[in-house]
Order: C-alpha cells, then sequence, then structure tokens
C-alpha cells in the first residue's frame, strides 16, 4: 500500500470543503481585486510653500501675547442678560398662559438658540471675553448651551433661588 | 540635539527650558499632528486653527502631563478633541447637521486649491465621510497616517481588537461605496 507523501497530510482528522483548493485561487483574486478599490495611501492634500517653516514663528508670537483673561462667566453681565431671557420666558410660558399645565415647561420654549446667537454675538464682539478654545469647552459642550436636561419639574421659585445664587445684582436683570 | 521624551517632558516642564524645547516639541510633532487634524477637517486653513491651538494648549497644560501616557499620545489626544470641537462649532454656527457639514466640506474640496487628489482620491474623501465619526478617525489614522493599532490604541483609549474589527468594518464599507458610486 502506497504511503501518504505530502509532508503536510499528516491526518490530523480535519477536513476542508468541497472544491476548496480548486477554488483557492480565484477566491484570492477576488479579495486582491477588491483591495484594489481603495486608491494610494494618498489623501491629495497639499499645504501651501514654506507653511510648516514658518509655523513655529506664528505659534511663537501666539504664546508671546499676553493670555486672555477668563472671567467666571456667570458673573458677566451677558449672563444676567440670557438669564433674564428665561425668566422672562418661564414667566410668560407659566404664569400667562395658565391652561397650559406648569410641569409641561421646558427649555425647549425658551428658544435656546436665541440665548445662543446673543452669546456668540457678544463673543463675536469681544464681551465675552475668553479665547476660542476655553469658549468651545465651556459653553458649547455637544453643540449646545444647555444639553437636554429634563425641567419638567422647574418652577418660578426654582428659577427665583437660582438667580438669587449667581446674580450678583439682580436690578442688573432690569437693566 | 535629540532628547527622549522622558528629557524632553522635563526641559518643557522646567520653566528656563521650556521654549528652547517647545521649539524642538514643534519641530519634531507638527507635520504628524498637522496631517492628523487635516484628515478630519479637511481644509488647510482650518487645519492650521485647529493646529496653532493644539500647541499653544500643549504648551499651555505641559505641566499637567504626568506621564501616565505617551507624549505623543497626549498630543494626538488634544489634536483629535480640537479637532471634534471645531467641526461641532462649525456646524453649529453654520445651523447645519454634521452630516451637512460634512457633504460641505466634501463639496468645497472640488474648488480647494490645496486638494490636488483625482477622482477616486475624491471619491474617497466622499466615502469617508459617510462613515461614523469614529470609524472615520480609525480609518484615518491607519490609512493615511499608518499608525500602528498599538499607536491608536493609546490615543483613542480603545483596544486594538475593537480597532481592528472598527477598521475592518470602515474598509469594508469604503469599499462598498467605491464599487457602488
Amino acid at each position: 500500500m502506497k504511503k501518504e507523501t505530502s509532508k503536510y497530510h499528516h491526518k490530523p482528522g480535519f477536513g476542508v470543503p468541497e472544491d476548496y483548493f480548486s477554488t483557492l485561487q480565484s477566491r484570492i483574486m477576488d479579495n486582491l481585486e477588491n483591495e484594489q478599490v481603495l486608491p494610494a495611501h494618498d489623501p491629495g492634500f497639499t499645504v501651501p510653500d514654506d507653511y510648516f517653516e514658518n509655523l513655529h514663528r506664528k505659534i511663537s508670537e501666539r504664546i508671546e501675547k499676553p493670555e486672555p483673561k477668563v472671567i467666571p462667566f456667570y458673573r458677566k453681565r451677558i449672563w444676567t442678560y440670557a438669564a433674564a431671557v428665561a425668566v422672562i420666558a418661564l414667566l410668560f410660558f407659566a404664569n400667562l398662559f395658565k391652561t397650559r399645565p406648569v410641569d409641561s415647561v421646558s427649555w425647549d420654549d425658551i428658544e435656546i438658540s436665541v440665548m445662543e446667537d446673543y452669546i456668540d454675538e457678544g463673543y463675536d464682539m469681544g464681551i465675552i471675553d475668553l479665547d476660542s478654545d476655553e469658549y468651545s469647552e465651556f459653553i458649547f459642550d455637544d453643540g449646545k448651551l444647555v444639553d437636554d436636561a429634563d425641567f419638567e419639574n422647574m418652577n418660578t421659585d426654582a428659577v427665583y433661588d437660582y438667580l438669587e445664587d449667581n446674580v450678583d445684582n439682580p436690578a442688573d436683570i432690569l437693566e | 540635539m535629540k532628547y527622549s521624551e522622558e528629557q524632553l517632558v522635563s526641559r518643557l516642564q522646567d520653566d528656563s527650558t521650556a521654549k528652547e524645547a517647545f521649539s524642538a516639541l514643534v519641530a519634531e510633532y507638527q507635520e504628524r499632528l498637522y496631517w492628523h487634524v487635516r484628515n478630519m477637517v479637511k481644509d488647510h486653513h482650518d487645519a492650521d486653527d485647529v493646529l496653532q491651538n493644539t500647541f499653544l494648549k500643549i504648551y499651555r497644560n505641559i505641566k499637567k502631563f504626568k506621564g501616565e501616557s505617551k507624549l505623543y499620545s497626549w498630543m494626538y489626544r488634544i489634536a483629535t478633541n480640537e479637532s471634534i470641537t471645531f467641526l461641532n462649532n462649525k456646524s453649529r454656527k453654520l445651523k447645519i447637521t454634521s452630516e451637512e457639514l460634512q457633504d460641505q466640506i466634501i463639496n468645497n474640496l472640488e474648488s480647494d486649491v490645496y486638494f490636488e487628489g483625482d477622482e477616486i482620491q475624491l471619491k474617497l474623501q466622499r466615502a469617508i465621510a459617510t462613515l461614523p465619526d469614529k470609524q472615520q478617525q480609525v480609518f484615518n489614522m491607519k490609512y493615511f497616517e499608518e499608525l500602528k493599532y498599538r499607536e491608536m490604541s493609546e490615543i483613542l483609549d480603545t483596544s486594538e481588537g475593537a480597532l481592528k474589527a472598527s477598521y475592518h468594518i470602515a474598509a469594508k464599507k469604503i469599499e462598498e461605496f467605491l464599487k457602488n458610486n
């Protein structure tokens, strides 16, 4: 009886699907073809001449500039205005339209975008003294001024308490 | 003179040598971080803004670096976060979704003087833009920046296995997109 001559075949008991070896080459070629669908590992971007030569100088110039002073945002007048907008909107919805239950009031009703625009404007005009990193991190986490918090239980007393804790001079609200 | 990472960090954290060490740091990492940022934000001017902010943040926070991770992975994380923050702010300011922003960015590439890619490279960018954010990052870091999974794992704080799976899925989606478009 002829002995098994293949050095790869030591009869470990494994089997392969029918036609496995006869179709192997074409399957490898298909995979190679698929890989070639992807282009060269070059995104195609370029940079201006001397960009990297000048980058360090530009960064150094910014480092030499005095760092913008970070003023606690809640103490700024801009926050007072924003709080006033919130209070007015809340009172408007909570008290004037009694037919609507108070517990349905949410930040969605307060036109957050108006407050965001107002603060944006303050930032663009230099009223808010934060650099862009601090501004983005501090105010617009996830791209919103206020997250989708649930304010269903908020009432006017809570708003007054909040303002009392955060606004130095309540008269500022009426300015 | 070339310093080891430990020496460089120590010099960066010492006020008397900080500026000189920072020059060395910028020279060493500016191109790698630039391309990392550029692959995320696509536009050169945006990448320049983000990169400068990244280096400023590194300079101002280097004393908080405790050496719990590699310096390069700490810097890559800052650059990644800066890029994400930049894109979020941009979409918010334009009052469009992040998907709409991606479309807009890719459309702008066609007329961008700093994009010299051919049709297939532009199509590749379109395909990448269809991926979820995390898969985009993984694909860019592996395919264009050719980072090792070990390095990506440190930067993205994700296991190598998860990164391999993510890259595989991203590459498959891109292949499909390129074949069907």
